[in-house]
């Protein structure tokens, strides 16, 4: 097969091409296409104008959060003051550090979803070769399983499992989650199983089948071959499941909120333990000293900057994994 | 020849059993963590507990939690209502403007990325507190700030009126819970081949029309996943009222402990099941209209 450049020597009504060319050539056929068509301008226009209003409306909650955290308690009241504050307040953030307890609550956040996520992706991908590549007589019904899991709501899981953890004594640790995304059942666990199962299904048998000829063993081909070919799945499982793990509360609140604290629990009681910080000494009646606006906007921005740091810096993959994995139903 | 048969058979089984070996810590984890918790709900729901101190003790009480739902608590009905009302209000909405911003981002043009990345943004720190904390406070007003629109959506008939003014209340809402669908949904549009939309071209379709006759039936399967996956993601939200409800009524013991809590719990899941069993009927029939035709 001819290798061909995006945007170059692509012909109309061009052969056949393999698939992995299908997505730049289309690229580089709408590239073409624009160039030739008149009065794409005014479309163009048209586009950017939608996409800005719906950029704004999606961000607008997010820039009132900013915004407003930045203002000091006289803005705040200030009905003229609305979106550039009169000067950059810092007193939010100072006191909503330490309501959250920022860098306890930081590192519990980061190693129990930074575990559960190293673990769900390891368990969904040898679940997901497992069914790409052998003829296992119960794979049909546990594809069904997989989905099951997939659409019982966790509302009806929550208190049995609470019930059993209790018994095993494993509540108060961060295990109960743990275990159950290492054994594919975690927070929807379903999702990367057959995001990988679709992976490997898509390239040739005959490549493990080389492998295998050269004297490697079912797992070596696993490990040599399809985990390599999986990294698309293996990124997108990665960084979802940590995001996912990371902005879960309903679960770990039940099993260890009142041990261990991660940041999204922490900003779930946001407002008591500010209480207990500033307004214990009995200064309630000072305006600087009692809980406001800005300082919980303050506290939801510190609680979301981690993940949107690393979702700044991973962006790129974070979208590229789906377009890669190409989940799109069926 | 018998000998290589028994070989072959050998080796199948144990290719089979390695198989087995790759999903063997599923099936435990489906076992322990999934199918025995099922279980042991229905075994909560339907019987009283006790709290001893040699640990749980079962009481058979039948249907009781499942009766008291529907006939004594007179807050159950309205809040399952409220958040079943809202699945059916929001799915049809993400999906549909999940489509058309796929549609938006699908041609190549400077800053495509920087508009993907603010789409998807939400998806990433949505979590229950920033929910309750961002979302219900800070959205967009459209009666303040848009008198206009408003008045106009208000005068409308009572069919229209209501979806139209769901989607301006909750905005922001269903803009933020539809990231990932419009990233699947971009996906799928992109691998239609260029040179139907060519041919359709040379036949004098106009965008419209490729709309109708080759986009939407190429994505229709992808719409399924994404209504499904829009359904399941709204029920499970733990901010939504029945979950906070079921959250509220789980240590009370007046109602058996968590017996009450389960009771609920399985009613909510099987009107979420049903919803998603009509969605997938309805989307069923509309392919193989589609594909007869």
């Amino acid at each position: 097969m001819t290798e061909i450049k995006s945007g170059a020597g692509v012909l109309p009504g061009g052969k056949v091409l393999h698939g992995g060319d299908l997505f730049e050539r289309t690229l580089g056929k709408r590239k073409l296409f624009l160039k030739k068509k008149a009065g794409g301008f005014a479309r163009k226009l048209i586009l950017y104008a939608l996409l800005v209003c719906i950029g704004f409306v999606f961000l607008y909650p997010f820039l009132y959060m900013i915004v407003n955290s930045f203002k000091s308690p006289e803005d705040l009241m200030n009905p003229a003051v609305t979106w550039i504050p009169s000067s950059l307040y810092l007193e939010n953030y100072v006191k909503a550090f330490r309501t959250l307890d920022f860098a306890r609550s930081f590192g519990n956040s980061l190693y129990i979803s930074l575990i559960a996520a190293v673990l769900q992706t390891a368990v969904a991908a040898v679940t997901g070769y497992g069914l790409a590549r052998f003829r296992v007589k119960l794979k049909g019904i546990i594809t069904v399983l997989i989905l099951a899991t997939f659409v019982l709501p966790v509302e009806t899981l929550l208190i049995p499992r609470y019930v059993m953890f209790n018994s095993y004594h494993l509540l108060d640790t961060p295990l109960p989650l743990w275990l159950s995304a290492f054994t594919g059942q975690g927070l929807k666990a379903a999702v990367f199983i057959l995001v990988f199962q679709q992976i490997f299904a898509s390239y040739p048998v005959s490549l493990d089948e080389a492998a295998e000829l050269d004297g490697a063993g079912k797992y070596k081909v696993f490990w040599k071959i399809a985990v390599p070919i999986g990294r698309p799945a293996i990124v997108l499982s990665m960084l979802f499941s940590f995001v996912w793990y990371w902005n879960e509360t309903r679960q770990s609140g039940l099993y260890f909120g009142e041990v261990i604290k991660t940041l999204p629990m922490r900003l779930g009681s946001f407002a008591a333990s500010y209480e207990s910080l500033y307004e214990g000494a009995g200064t309630t009646t000072d305006a600087a000293m009692s809980i406001n606006e800005g300082v919980t906007l303050a506290g939801t921005l510190l609680s979301c900057l981690p993940i949107l740091i690393l979702f700044i810096i991973l962006q790129r993959y974070f979208v590229e994994s789906i377009e890669k994995s190409g989940i799109t139903g069926e | 020849m018998k000998k290589k048969k028994r070989f072959q058979m050998t080796k199948r089984r144990r290719t089979a059993l390695i198989g087995y070996s790759f999903l063997s810590l599923w099936i435990l984890g489906f076992l322990v963590f999934t199918l025995y918790p099922v279980i042991l709900s229905w075994v909560i729901g339907l019987s009283e507990l006790e709290m001893g101190l040699s640990g749980i003790k079962y009481t058979f009480q039948g249907l009781r939690f499942f009766q008291y739902a529907f006939q004594t608590d007179a807050q159950f009905l309205p809040k399952l209502a409220e958040s079943l009302g809202f699945i059916c209000y929001a799915t049809p909405v993400i999906v549909v403007l999940a489509l058309l911003l796929a549609l938006m981002l699908k041609g190549k043009y400077r800053g495509r990325t920087l508009f993907r990345t603010i789409f998807f943004m939400p998806v990433v720190i949505m979590s229950g507190p920033v929910i309750s904390g961002l979302l219900g406070r800070y959205s967009v007003d459209f009666s303040e700030a848009s008198p206009a629109l408003f008045a106009f959506i208000d005068a409308l008939p009572e069919v229209f009126r209501s979806p139209c003014m769901f989607v301006m209340e909750n905005l922001v809402t269903v803009l933020w819970y539809s990231g990932v669908q419009i990233l699947i949904l971009l996906v799928s549009i992109q691998r239609i081949s260029p040179e139907l939309y060519e041919a359709a071209s040379i036949d004098g379709a106009s965008g419209w029309e490729k709309f109708w006759k080759i986009t939407l039936p190429y994505t229709l399967p992808t719409l399924l996943v994404c209504a499904l996956y829009t359904v399941i993601e709204l029920a499970n939200d733990s901010t939504n009222a029945v979950n906070t409800y079921i959250a509220e009524k789980m240590f009370d013991h007046k109602l058996g402990y968590y017996s009450y809590s389960t009771a609920m719990a399985w009613i909510y899941t099987g009107t979420v099941i049903a919803i998603l069993l009509l969605i997938f009927c309805v989307l069923k029939f509309f392919q193989r209209k589609e594909r007869k035709a």
